[in-house]
């Protein structure tokens, strides 16, 4: 039998929930059908994250392409069927995605060694300044930032995810939040080991009472542990955040059943959430607002 | 004084790639200090050792940790001692970030000078 699982309409971080309650009752082996017939609007950590649940699959599962011609030339423009391609049987026609979308910073990237870090950061730093500093009002400075964000993020996939993962960058303007302003988006995911078990991984780790994944996430972003002894490691994410705060901008991490956020006060999340589908891996999106001047 | 000059931009086109430009990721890093070691240890009579970050683009914290932070740790309690020049300011912001893990941190060299030393709380 296989299990239908509908897209949102539209679908980000808050919305890719509704995907994983259903899938999270499934077997591994179990098959399934993402249907996005329906669905108008991807963000980057939807398109990402779509690839990232497809690897979590034994066996190999369905996608039916958006039937509105703009949201699939977009998911097109975006990269994400030429990966999909592989990860899913593919249900529909799929355009062709040669034309350049504007907002499209960085499109769907595989991420699975040192090197991909390498050609993403090379690839975004031109465009990025125009980005930041003409549309979002960031000063030049904010360019560097946003590629060390970038790159620390991205490495967290190398370094502890134990599997490929995923990136992609896109710009766009908020239609209702925000007062309409523009923002930009990062999201990094993978179908990896997560926060919780790379820490565990860590030799002569200290046990404690309180050990999940909402407690593995605070370790990592907000205290900078490490599954390495080194002391100069696991300062990527913690430096993150700190850019994250300059930028008045919003940072989430969700691994395993819990999703941690830094939630700037233009934003009604919540800074963490527990018992959440159980999903591998961990998906990170940063969110840089466009400055406006109080 | 005998100063050694070292191009870190020259030794990422070495020591990793010719096409690099940007000191990202912890392999990147672990590789350019090994070769600066290696020119370090060819200079052995220089009690001071420049190391230019002026044509890097930018740097990340890993790289920073790798190549700054190992560097000066390594070599805490004898020569050379290292000048870190040609910093821009996020160089120095990723800088900063890692050597206050490691309880140091960077100073001005001279005054007026976009030249560093890292030294110990």
């Amino acid at each position: 039998m296989t299990n239908v699982i509908t897209v949102p309409p539209s679908l980000d971080d808050a919305t890719f929930e509704q995907i994983l309650e259903p899938l999270s009752r499934l077997q591994p082996d179990d098959k399934v059908l993402i249907d996005a017939r329906h669905a108008r609007w991807a963000s980057p950590y939807g398109l990402t994250a779509l690839l990232a649940l497809a690897q979590t699959r034994l066996e190999r599962p369905s996608l039916t392409v958006p039937e509105a011609e703009e949201t699939a030339s977009y998911w097109a423009r975006a990269g994400f069927f030429r990966y999909a391609a592989d990860l899913y049987e593919i249900n529909g026609a799929v355009p062709r995605g040669r034309q350049n979308d504007p907002g499209v910073l960085l499109e769907v990237t595989p991420v699975n060694a040192s090197e991909d870090v390498h050609t993403v950061v090379d690839k975004v730093q031109q465009r990025a300044q125009l980005i930041l500093v003409n549309e979002l009002k960031l000063d030049a400075t904010a360019t560097m930032r946003f590629t060390m964000a970038l790159s620390e993020t991205c490495q967290n996939i190398v370094e502890h995810a134990q599997h490929g993962g995923w990136v992609a960058v896109n710009s766009y303007r908020w239609q209702k939040r925000l007062g309409g302003r523009r923002v930009l988006v990062i999201a990094v995911c993978d179908a990896g080991v997560g926060f919780r078990r790379s820490l565990e991984s860590a030799v002569g780790r200290p046990r404690s009472d309180r050990w999940d994944d909402g407690m593995a996430l605070e370790e990592a972003v907000m205290r900078g542990v490490s599954r390495f002894r080194d002391t100069g490691r696991g300062q990527g994410l913690a430096g993150v955040r700190r850019f994250i705060g300059k930028w008045d901008g919003k940072f989430s991490a969700r691994s395993g059943t819990a999703r941690l956020a830094i939630v700037p006060t233009w934003d009604e999340d919540v800074p963490l959430q527990e018992n959440l589908p159980a999903f591998p891996g961990s998906q990170v999106q940063i969110t840089i607002p466009e400055r406006v001047d109080r | 004084m005998i100063k050694h000059h070292i191009d870190v931009s020259s030794v990422l086109r070495s020591a990793v790639s010719e096409t690099y430009s940007n000191l990202v990721t912890r392999p990147t890093g672990v590789a350019v200090r090994v070769y600066i070691e290696a020119q370090i240890r060819d200079a052995s009579d220089c009690a001071v050792t420049v190391i230019d970050f002026s044509s890097v683009g930018m740097m990340d914290f890993s790289c920073a940790d790798e190549i700054v932070a190992k560097l000066v740790m390594q070599h805490e309690n004898g020569t050379p001692t290292f000048v870190f020049s040609g910093l821009s300011e996020s160089h120095i912001e990723a800088i900063d970030v890692v050597l206050e893990r490691h309880g140091m941190s960077l100073v001005s060299h001279e005054a007026d000078s976009n030249s560093y030393v890292a030294v110990t709380h």
